[in-house]
């Protein structure tokens, strides 16, 4: 499983994103820093099909996303203030994109028990806690089993100590299940050696390989 | 000082909005209250103003829905002009609004024609009630929920897209269901709003009769005394209605809010 993106160009408003190479393999996370405003979240955000794009491809797999609409890309996004859907308590909506809940049953239950959240699923998502909903939201983007999960700054408003072990966590499931894991951060602690990219003015360029 | 200044003029502004209200209560006397509620015109007059009132609302929210999710949500030129227009029955006197609509569906004109082939009419019958309801108050309904879908971060709709969800489905299980406060609070404004309609009632459908059209109709041929009555009434049932809505929809927000 591989996702590779060729001579990507996307313009949103007047602002134009143009990534010549990139490639994340299966189990494999890397990281996009890059100042506010730079287009780190556009790239994620155009990755997961939500911007048009005017140039280049999209491949995973060898087989061309580029123009498929985001329902059938399977890219789970985290975003920094989790997005919960508000009318709809833990469980619902960690079962919100699960088709079949019956085959789904016992990974669902798994992610729910490494992530800890069993106390809270009748809850309104309103009254949880910051470190509670980012692994509410965590679980949920990981219940359609994605192949790419991006986390779009997730860990910014959690302290430390969560922030490892959701960290130590997701890197577990990513080595057993097989995603890629797309890490869009200003937070230079979360960098595990992965490859690294940096963001600018809307250029995305290499600056680890390993 | 200040404090007590704002007080002062919260309960002159409250003082003044109630006071001719209760002062037709007060000044009525019972028995033609109780005169009225017998009266088959005024009862029939009830009728035709909630459901028109009602069916135009309704309206409203099956074409305003979509409008104001496109309104709110894409770009393309010429939106704020077409935003400007759809504000514009509301700013007319709508004795105006009356009269261009007569020109659009108005036995004489084309589309008023069209109609009239099939059986369907709109001058002086209940859909022209609906019409003109319609017409001069669905602003208010496009307006609340346009706000809704505004205020509505894009990023939970994205997020419903990257777990599988088809763009229709995402309208009707994250869009709608997280503006509905917005399209209840619209839809009850609106409803409010078309009831009290008179100007485009009275040039495009006198009659049936509303109860805006009997209240006038009543004060011009009898007087001041005959239209009390009805005048009383209607505010009490009205408004008791309107603030028990209200109320049910405040309470309703606030447990949300929780």
């Amino acid at each position: 499983m591989s996702l590779i993106v060729k001579n990507l160009e996307v313009k949103v408003d007047r602002f134009h994103l143009k990534v010549d190479e990139f490639d994340v393999k299966r189990g494999e996370e890397v990281f996009i820093t890059g100042k506010t405003g730079a287009g780190k979240t556009v790239f994620i955000e155009a990755l997961a099909g939500f911007h048009k794009i005017s140039g280049g491809t999209i491949m995973i797999d060898g087989k061309d996303i580029t123009h498929l609409p985001p329902e059938k890309r399977k890219m789970g996004i985290v975003y920094q203030n989790f997005h919960l859907f508000p009318h709809l308590n833990v469980m619902k909506n960690i079962l919100f994109g699960v088709k079949n809940y019956r085959d789904s049953k016992n990974f669902i239950d798994f992610l729910i028990r490494e992530f800890g959240i069993e106390h809270i699923l009748e809850r309104d998502v309103n009254s949880l806690s910051g470190g509670e909903k980012q692994r509410v939201a965590i679980v949920r983007a990981l219940a359609i089993k994605p192949f790419v999960l991006m986390l779009d700054e997730p860990f910014s408003h959690i302290d430390e100590k969560t922030k490892c072990r959701i960290l130590n966590i997701l890197r577990q499931l990513k080595d057993d299940l097989g995603f890629c894991m797309i890490h869009v951060t200003h937070d230079f602690s979360v960098l595990n050696g992965g490859k690294h990219f940096e963001m600018i003015n809307g250029n995305l360029r290499c600056i680890q390989n390993v | 000082m200040f404090k007590f200044l704002i007080i002062l003029l919260a309960v002159v502004l409250i003082m003044l909005s109630v006071f001719p209200l209760f002062s037709i209560i007060f000044k009525t006397n019972p028995s033609i209250l109780f005169e009225t509620l017998k009266d088959k015109e005024f009862l029939n007059a009830i009728y035709v103003t909630v459901m028109a009132a009602f069916c135009s609302t309704l309206i409203s929210i099956l074409l305003g829905i979509p409008f104001s999710y496109v309104m709110a949500r894409y770009h393309f030129p010429l939106k704020g002009l077409i935003e400007a227009l759809v504000d514009i029955p509301q700013a007319l006197p709508h004795t105006v609004a009356g009269i261009a609509l007569i020109m659009v569906v108005g036995r004489n004109f084309m589309i008023g024609q069209t109609f009239s082939k099939f059986g369907v009419g709109f001058v002086n019958t209940f859909l022209g009630v609906i019409l003109a309801m319609w017409y001069v108050s669905f602003s208010i309904f496009v307006n609340a929920v346009k706000e809704g879908f505004r205020g509505l971060d894009e990023r939970y709709e994205r997020v419903a897209r990257s777990l599988g969800l088809s763009f229709t489905q995402t309208f009707f299980k994250v869009s709608i269901p997280m503006v509905k406060r917005e399209i209840v609070s619209g839809a009850i404004q609106m409803w409010a709003r078309a009831i009290s309609e008179f100007g485009a009632i009275a040039i495009l459908a006198y009659y049936p009769k509303t109860v805006s059209i009997l209240a006038y109709d009543r004060f011009q041929g009898f007087g001041l005394s005959s239209a009390l009555g009805v005048t009383a009434l209607v505010i009490i049932i009205f408004g008791s209605l309107f603030t028990v809505l209200r109320f049910i929809e405040d309470r309703w927000k606030r447990s949300e809010s929780r």
